[in-house]
């Protein structure tokens, strides 16, 4: 329980850049479902290499709990693949109602 | 049966150039070592490679005998102090310290006259020396049986840098701790063991004379070096 605690904590640190991204990439396409097929690909990945550059240090907060790198980037990407189908399904009910 | 921590055969390179030359190095439940060394003699790549997220050449690490490559992933076995701020900016000092030592640790956490104003606060927007000492307080805090505290007292005030001695001590007494400061009067008064890299080598030092010999420092006269 305590180090999926740790693994949200890690995931919600990338979500402001990744909405940012995809929101942006949405209004630049003309298109909503650009904003979670966004957020499942190129926002995750601007998140963690602004991570990777300026917010290196963050990772031993993790670390310092037996967390490694790699669990947290692959944990961080099934929660936005997770959230990424869920509002996939809410723009096709959107659009077909 | 007190735990222990060891290295062994540590060979790390960067380029050309071999920082750590078959290095060996024990660490024991009760040790406050301070390691010694100028600057980039390769003091945090050693606690590095120790703590199990930089790769060497070649390395073994043991833990109470058991090889372990990467001590970090087993479970309270090991916490690293980086020299710079590891507490993510976004979470305040609170939601770190629930985090790390469960919501009924807050309290009895906060009991204390620098950290109490802290409490609300998010990382970020503490100076350097607040967040340092809040740092090094979690990390003695949890039930990690070995502490690597790289340049701990860096950009904390004087009083500041007892209550964390007094801390270091207090936690040594379950723990194994190793500590670096670029300012070694800090750590001579408080470790009991004392290590200094030199030229890529791990030497045991037990008097001042010998950093001296290593020129670690300068020779004792009219320098205000302390004792042992």
């Amino acid at each position: 329980m305590n180090q999926l605690l740790f693994y949200w904590t890690f995931h919600k640190s990338t979500l402001t850049l990744n909405w940012i991204f995809s929101v942006a990439i949405a209004m630049v396409m003309l298109s909503p479902w650009m904003i979670p097929l966004a957020s499942m690909t190129g926002g995750p990945l601007i998140s963690l290499l602004y991570k990777e550059v300026a917010r290196k240090n963050d990772y031993y907060f993790y670390f310092n709990r037996g967390l490694s790198k790699r669990a947290l980037i692959v944990v961080s990407l099934l929660f936005n693949v997770a959230t990424g189908i869920l509002l996939l399904i809410l723009i096709q009910l959107w659009t077909t109602l | 049966m007190d735990d222990i921590i060891e290295i062994d055969s540590v060979i790390k390179s960067f380029g050309t150039k071999q920082v750590l030359t078959d290095i060996y190095l024990k660490l024991s439940q009760g040790d406050i070592l301070g390691l010694l060394g100028r600057n980039g003699s390769g003091k945090s790549t050693l606690l590095r490679i120790m703590f199990g997220i930089l790769d060497a050449e070649r390395k073994f690490i043991r833990i109470n005998g058991e090889v372990n490559d990467c001590p970090y992933k087993k479970k309270n076995a090991i916490c690293y102090l980086p020299q710079h701020q590891f507490i993510p900016g976004n979470l305040t000092i609170e939601k770190a310290v629930e985090l790390y030592l469960g919501t009924t640790a807050v309290k009895a956490f906060f009991n204390d006259e620098a950290l109490a104003p802290m409490q609300k606060r998010k990382a970020s927007r503490c100076s350097d020396g607040e967040l340092r000492y809040a740092e090094i307080k979690l990390l003695l805090n949890t039930p990690a049986k070995f502490i690597l505290l790289d340049e701990p007292f860096t950009g904390l005030a004087p009083i500041r840098i007892e209550t964390i001695k007094q801390q270091i001590k207090e936690a040594s007494t379950t723990k194994g701790i190793i500590l670096t400061d670029h300012d070694y009067h800090n750590v001579l008064n408080i470790a009991n063991r004392y290590c200094l890299l030199h030229d890529g080598g791990l030497k045991t030092i037990r008097n001042t004379e010998e950093m001296v010999r290593w020129g670690y420092i300068p020779e004792k006269k009219g320098t205000g070096v302390p004792e042992f």
